[in-house]
């Protein structure tokens, strides 16, 4: 026998459900082969500590992660595929990976089961999974707002549009992105990015002080665009306050006429 | 961070140029290299009286010129005092051009004469545009392309990448060869129309408001549900346009959704057109 022909029954000579004559062979085989004994050795001690590991049943929390992790990488895989458009199935893809030799398969698939093992020790049990959702729920909406909060501060006008669309994804943002979003209105340097704004802040219009802030906003627009989408959402949520703001707009001369038209055609929607 | 920092001020006081030359008589032409022209570049133009050229070209130095409209309407007319003599003084435009970190500024000084710039850029380079006055045009430059102009139209012709382009008065067109993945684009005016065309393979979520104006695309446009009750008129089979009316707003998805493209038109039409017809 030589070393290929050995190797593939270490496992089964590790549990000693070789025949006879095979165990002999394989023995034979070992005494004459340093590589082969020592990559036996290894099996071997791994083996004998496996079995030392007390045995370990997966909470519910590992269930919900394990279905979160698979949700997730199956978006991923479809929108990566979907992006890349090559016809790789799940099976070939997994097939790559495996590895050709018996013997790394087996080392692979034991070392998977005891990093398995570890992660269901190390991980924190829990006893609802229900509470665990809500925890990755809020996770996602920190790690949206963190992004909508880093993008607007970019540069580029692009990604600070990019900001502005980010944050129709945050389920219920907290101050921190209503105030980005209403400086953004206020300050930005681009006159689109203000124009974004001023959609995102439509869908926020039920937050504390953003129709106020809204109201205090229009005067000081420069941008005749923006002035009239702010005049535009004002009239749609029936803000009354603005009242007050679209009559000084109808009479200020310096306004690009259409501006003026919008205050005045707003001033008796909402009156 | 110590970096080095070049600076080119062209201080042209005494150019001597005859009255006889009429029109952008003056021409300066200055060119300055990109500190590391590995890294992105960024060419930022402000000018408040006159218009914005830019082209792309293989070199990798930003090439700029400066023309004045020296025309007799816009200085007083010579005295008979200074009859067959030439007049020394700034009839040569004054602009600064300034490096610092891959970022190439070029602005002009205010001055009641109208100064036109022509740019020669990398043809991969972004850049941030402003003028008030006069006209913007680029041409074949790829990169993410910042345009704001109160007066003046807007001209972007086989240009690549993102754009995010605002005009007060003026018409914005651009022919897009190529769109950047995943990048976010704005085309907005209060008066003009909003002309674009995109390569026939594009994917966008698109929003387009048009208050007073008509939308108009041979796009087929998947219309989101929230969109509202848009009146869509399909007229294409008897050779005219897809043309869609709503009263506020249309969300929709072509070939499926990707990058965020937003058209907002206070009173000017928007078309949206497909390469290649």
């Amino acid at each position: 026998m030589n070393c290929e022909q050995v190797k593939p029954q270490f496992a089964d000579y590790l549990v000693r459900n070789l025949s006879e004559e095979a165990n002999i062979e394989v023995q034979r085989h070992l005494t004459v082969c340093d590589p082969c004994r020592n990559e036996l050795q290894i099996l071997e001690s791994t083996w004998t500590r496996l079995g030392t590991l007390p045995e370990q049943k997966p909470s519910p929390t590992m269930r919900a992660r394990f279905y979160a992790a698979l949700e997730a990488y199956q978006d991923q895989l479809q929108s990566t595929q979907a992006a890349t458009k090559r016809r790789v199935t799940l099976t070939d893809w997994l097939d790559g990976w495996w590895p050709k030799r018996q013997a790394v398969q087996l080392a692979t698939a034991l070392l998977l089961f005891v990093v398995g093992l570890g992660m269901g020790r190390w991980l924190p049990p829990k006893d609802r999974s229900t509470e665990e959702m809500a925890h990755l729920r809020d996770e996602l909406r920190d790690m949206r707002q963190l992004v909508t909060l880093s993008l607007l501060q970019q540069q580029s006008a692009s990604e600070r549009l990019k900001g502005v669309n980010w944050s129709y994804q945050i389920a219920q943002p907290d101050d921190r992105v209503v105030t980005a979003l209403l400086e953004t209105l206020n300050s930005d340097p681009n006159v689109n990015v203000r124009l974004g704004a001023v959609d995102a802040l439509q869908q926020l219009a039920g937050h504390a002080g953003v129709r106020a802030s809204l109201v205090q906003s229009l005067p000081r627009q420069e941008s005749p665009i923006v002035q009239v989408a702010l005049i535009d959402l004002l009239v749609e949520l029936k803000e009354g306050r603005s009242a007050e703001v679209l009559r000084k707009l109808v009479h200020d001369n310096r306004l690009h006429k259409a501006v003026r038209a919008r205050a005045e055609t707003g001033l008796k929607q909402i009156s | 961070m110590l970096s080095i920092r070049i600076l080119y001020t062209i201080l042209l006081l005494l150019a001597l140029v005859p009255r006889s030359s009429a029109q952008e008589s003056s021409g300066n032409r200055v060119s300055v290299p990109f500190s590391n022209p590995t890294r992105p570049r960024l060419v930022k133009v402000s000018v408040i009286n006159g218009g914005i050229q830019v082209k792309g070209y293989s070199g990798n130095e930003v090439v700029v010129e400066g023309r004045s409209e020296d025309d007799a309407s816009s200085s007083e007319p010579p005295s008979k005092k200074a009859a067959g003599m030439k007049r020394l003084g700034n009839s040569a435009p004054k602009f600064t051009v300034e490096e610092a970190e891959n970022v190439v500024t070029v602005s002009v000084r205010p001055s009641d004469r109208t100064v036109n710039l022509f740019l020669q850029v990398p043809t991969t380079t972004s850049l941030k545009l402003h003028s008030v006055d006069g006209e913007v045009k680029v041409e074949q430059v790829t990169g993410e392309l910042e345009i704001n102009c109160v007066d003046g139209n807007v001209n972007l012709a086989n240009v690549a990448g993102t754009v995010v382009a605002h005009s007060v008065d003026g018409d914005i067109t651009a022919n897009l060869l190529g769109v950047a993945l995943d990048k976010p684009m704005s085309f907005s005016s209060v008066d003009g129309d909003l002309d674009v065309t995109f390569p026939s393979d594009l994917k966008a979520n698109v929003r387009i408001k048009s208050d007073d104006g008509e939308v108009y695309t041979d796009f087929e446009i998947q219309l989101k549900p929230e969109a509202g009750k848009p009146q869509v008129e399909d007229s294409r089979p008897q050779g005219g346009s897809y043309r869609i009316q709503v009263d506020k707003e249309i969300h929709g998805a072509i070939n499926g959704g990707g990058s965020q493209i937003q058209f907002t038109s206070v009173d000017g039409n928007i078309y949206i057109r497909k390469a290649g017809k």
